[in-house]
């Protein structure tokens, strides 16, 4: 193996060194020399294959939840691949292929899939023209909020998600324009995008947009990033729009988060939601997680739900998630109980 | 006594200089023929993948030093303000849209040939190392 080592590092100094994910996990713990080049995985940032500019990753997420007089559940709730493909610094092609809700144990012992399907989560193609200006085509995660685009369960503090998050569809079929700009020290990035077919979508119960547009636009400086969001979409003839606000502040151990946004429509009432998540790095990898939500939909009582957790990472790409949820008001979407998970990228 | 305090006093100036010496000062290097002179910010943008593109189109082609390296550390503190904790996180969400950060290399000299063979890379290294084959764009000192 260190042979191997060795060798992968003196062929990187020589050739046209592609990728070396940054401080943990710098070093590819498997490294073989095919005729393409040497493939080398990386835990956490991936297979990467010789000098093809193909890479395979992804992750998984396990959970465990009780919500309170309910049973038991042990999910595999989600395993996604990324197939990534990056043939010219000009052309980057991007897949999430995900396998969800694969199996589901509970307190009972009945096994089952309740809910398994397999989806093309995401598939695109970016054009870059230049910093200011990228085209994207295909399958995109709906860029709105500042949730919804990292809403993987490696990269998010918590196992469930705020309400707030979720009044839209999370992904759009069609093309967008993005980039950014950089006055001074500080960025300002921006995305445009419209929705001109349906979403590959293996979820039967899900309703997708007919047709959507929308823009994102973010400013960030230093410690701290806002951003504004607005969507409009037409559902069976009808036409709402969204507003949403967002911000992300961190300093040292100390990190707040927060989205609102409101919603109304031709023939329907307003609804409305916000979340304010702070998160306190206790020990080197032991994390503090609160989050408070209010969320007032259209048709059922507003909610205010309390999440209170820990995130421990017992090594940089995983990262296991305990918590304890209140509610005010129950319903099917806000169950008070407890849940834990364990969630690694690949 | 006097030599007590001698002894004292030159290693206490051994170890300073220890410590001095293991913190590199930082030259960021271009290709001779390249025309920018980005500012640290921008490096800072270059280095996160977030600025991708030379002023002429060109694609820029990053190369850092790994990560147990004396310069990577010190470029790190110097130029990205960010903790380890918090670029890992960066990283990882990175990741999660299929951009991987910059390469590495294994020394200062390793760099140094990668960036005077390529127009379009940037790297940074021990400036003690520098030659005339590439061109300093910044110093980055404490």
């Amino acid at each position: 193996m260190l042979g191997l080592l060795v060798g992968a590092t003196s062929s990187a100094t020589e050739g046209a060194p592609q990728v070396a994910p940054v401080v943990a996990g710098e070093h590819p713990i498997v490294v073989a020399p095919t005729p393409v080049g040497d493939l080398s995985y990386v835990p956490g940032r991936g297979l990467r294959v010789g000098d093809t500019g193909f890479h395979v990753g992804g992750y998984s997420n396990l959970s465990l939840t009780r919500d309170e007089g309910g049973p038991a559940r042990l999910e595999l709730e989600d395993v996604s691949f990324f197939l990534i493909w990056d043939p010219t610094p000009r052309l980057h092609v991007f897949s999430e292929l995900e396998f969800e809700d694969i199996v589901e144990i509970d307190d009972q012992g009945h096994v089952g899939s309740p809910d398994d399907r397999f989806t093309a989560e995401r598939l695109y193609a970016d054009l870059r023209l230049s910093d200011h200006l990228q085209i994207r085509g295909g399958v995109f995660l709906t860029p709105v909020g500042r949730w919804n685009v990292i809403h993987a369960a490696p990269l998010v503090w918590t196992t469930s998600s705020p309400l707030s998050t979720e009044p839209f569809s999370s992904r759009s079929t069609g093309a967008m324009l993005f980039g950014s700009f950089f006055p001074g020290p500080a960025s300002l990035s921006y995305s445009a995008y419209g929705q001109f077919a349906d979403v590959p979508d293996g979820n039967p119960e899900s309703e997708p947009d007919d047709h959507s547009a929308g823009t994102r636009l973010e400013y960030a400086l230093d410690d701290w990033a806002v951003g504004s969001s607005f969507r409009a979409a037409e559902r069976r003839s009808k036409w709402e729009h969204l507003v949403g606000v967002d911000a992300l502040w961190h300093r040292g151990r100390f990190e707040l988060m927060g989205e609102a946004f409101v919603q109304d429509g031709t023939r329907t009432r307003t609804e409305w939601g916000l979340y304010v998540q702070t998160v306190f790095q206790l020990l080197p990898r032991l994390f503090l997680v609160h989050r408070y939500e209010h969320f007032a939909p259209r048709f059922s009582p507003q909610v205010n739900l309390i999440t209170l957790g820990l995130a421990f990472r017992p090594f940089p790409t995983g990262v296991l998630k305990g918590e304890y949820g209140i509610v005010d008001h129950r319903t099917a979407r806000t169950e008070p109980g407890v849940k834990f998970s364990f969630a690694v990228l690949f | 006594m006097v030599r007590w305090i001698a002894g004292i006093v030159l290693g206490l100036g051994m170890v300073v200089a220890g410590v001095a010496s293991a913190e590199p000062t930082v030259a960021v290097v271009v290709h001779p023929t390249r025309a920018d002179d980005p500012s640290l910010a921008e490096i800072r943008r270059i280095y996160l993948r977030q600025r991708r593109f030379w002023a002429d189109g060109s694609p820029i082609v990053p190369i850092g030093q790994e990560a147990s390296s004396a310069v990577r550390h010190a470029f790190d503190r110097l130029t990205l303000g960010r903790d380890p904790a918090s670029l890992l996180r960066y990283w990882n969400q990175q990741y999660f849209d299929g951009t991987f950060p910059p390469a590495t290399l294994a020394s200062d000299e390793a760099v140094l040939r990668y960036v005077a063979a390529r127009p379009n890379a940037i790297g940074y290294l021990d400036a003690r190392v520098v030659d005339d084959t590439v061109r300093v764009v910044r110093h980055l000192v404490e």
